[in-house]
């Protein structure tokens, strides 16, 4: 991500002294121009964002200009919080959001469309749309082929869960505030355990886990079983896996734990390289050997900080055996009270010998 | 990576756009309840509008309600 941010500034600034070299004045503002579309063009959504601000300032002056301002601020906040999504999990936001305008039509033509249609507010009232459309593009697409094999109660909450994400990597507070005014509040009312569900799963994302292995063994529902419109027993295991994944933070130091799912759907476990002063990976080797032995599927290797050198010379390990694969990898910084702190998840998948 | 579309509606073309789908005389009498939880719809509390089957229905801006009424 640096190394595209250097890049694009070599370019520029090359581009920006050979024109004003050559061209003098000309150049400049030639050169001015080219860098904006450059890194308009290399940055879509980060771009869409600055339009929808400019729009922002002529909305008085044309509707044109205060419906792209909506447009675009919704369409640049949403598709980079996606991207970001989608950069700690796999494939779990698969489309980018586009919002499309309707003109006032006929019923018949209304009917024949059969399309549903949001009402947005102003421009002024942001956060107001933010919310809506970020709660109506998660539950369309959020592990969108996965959705119907989960219990409804995990869903809504992971709706939720991810909502609140999106907004807060964005610092978008108002948005955050409401949402949670207008939407979780009534819905907590009514159905506590979803408040309860987005406590753990929050909990789960302070871990990095949230993304990486709970919504990762979600979004691969759809891909382990059969194309029917619903199952009652992933729809229960989807509650026991996110019970089993709750003792993840509340592990105590010094205790060891393996949070392990054995489900007929859900079959994995977590491997935490989480042992004080162990240097040797052969612990963690052998236990990856177990787990084969029992005929886990997948296996996720979790370590922080100091255990991160332990953990990958476990994974070594594994893959020479040759039971497991590595399907993703993730070294990434977990913010803290005590700054930043340094984590690993790997996603490792059975092979048969 | 594929776009997932959201068709919307601007609130400043509301009424024209109801006006047309004929259900703005509806809304002025209060007549308009939201299709999941029948809360009466009004300008500052309608979420979606919805083609189901022969009929146009709406929804208020609440989430249980707009999780439900995508599936009318």
């Amino acid at each position: 991500m640096k190394a595209k941010w250097i890049i694009l500034l070599i370019i520029i600034l090359l581009s920006f002294v050979g024109l004003v070299y050559f061209f003098g004045i000309g150049g400049a503002i030639a050169a001015f121009f080219e860098s904006v579309a450059i890194f308009a063009l290399s940055n879509p959504d980060m771009a869409s964002g600055y339009l929808a601000s400019f729009y922002k300032q002529f909305r008085s002056v044309s509707f044109w200009f205060e419906r792209s301002a909506v447009e675009k601020r919704l369409e640049s906040t949403i598709n980079l919080a996606s991207k970001k999504v989608n950069a700690e999990g796999v494939n779990l936001l698969p489309h980018r959001i586009d919002i499309k305008w309707v003109e006032p039509q006929s019923r018949d033509a209304f009917l024949k469309d059969g399309k549903i249609v949001v009402c947005l507010e102003s421009s002024l009232n942001e956060a107001r749309n933010l919310a809506r459309a970020t709660i109506l593009y998660t539950s369309e697409d959020f592990v969108r082929e996965s959705q119907r094999f989960i219990n409804p109660n995990v869903l809504k909450s992971a709706f939720f869960a991810i909502a609140r994400k999106m907004l807060m990597m964005d610092r978008k507070l108002d948005a955050l505030r409401c949402l949670n005014e207008e939407f979780l509040k009534s819905e907590i009312s009514n159905n506590p355990l979803i408040g309860d569900y987005i406590q753990t799963m929050e909990k789960l994302d302070s871990e990095g886990v949230f993304t990486r292995v709970f919504l990762n063994e979600l979004s691969e529902l759809d891909a382990k079983l059969p194309s029917v419109l619903s199952d009652p027993r992933a729809e229960a295991e989807t509650v026991s896996f996110l019970e089993t994944m709750k003792k993840l933070p509340e592990k105590k130091k010094g205790i060891d734990i393996n949070p392990t799912h054995r489900g007929q759907v859900i079959d994995m476990s977590i491997m935490l390289v989480a042992r004080e002063g162990v240097i040797d990976p052969t612990l963690y080797i052998n236990y990856a050997e177990k787990c084969w032995k029992e005929g886990l599927p997948s296996l996720y290797v979790m370590a922080h900080g100091n255990n991160i050198g332990v953990a990958s010379q476990a994974v070594i390990g594994i893959k020479a055996l040759g039971i497991f694969k590595v399907e993703k990898e993730w070294k990434f910084a977990i913010p803290t009270k005590r700054g930043r702190f340094n984590s690993y998840i790997v996603i490792l998948s059975r092979l048969e010998k | 990576m594929k776009r997932e579309e959201i068709l919307a509606v601007h609130k400043k073309k509301l009424e024209e756009f109801l006006r047309k789908l004929d259900l703005w005389n509806a809304l002025v009498k209060g007549e308009l309840k939201c299709a999941v939880c029948g809360k009466t719809i009004s300008l500052d509390n309608i979420g979606l509008i919805i083609p189901s089957g022969t009929e146009i229905v709406v929804c208020c801006a609440n989430a249980e309600c707009i999780f439900k009424a995508k599936e009318l």
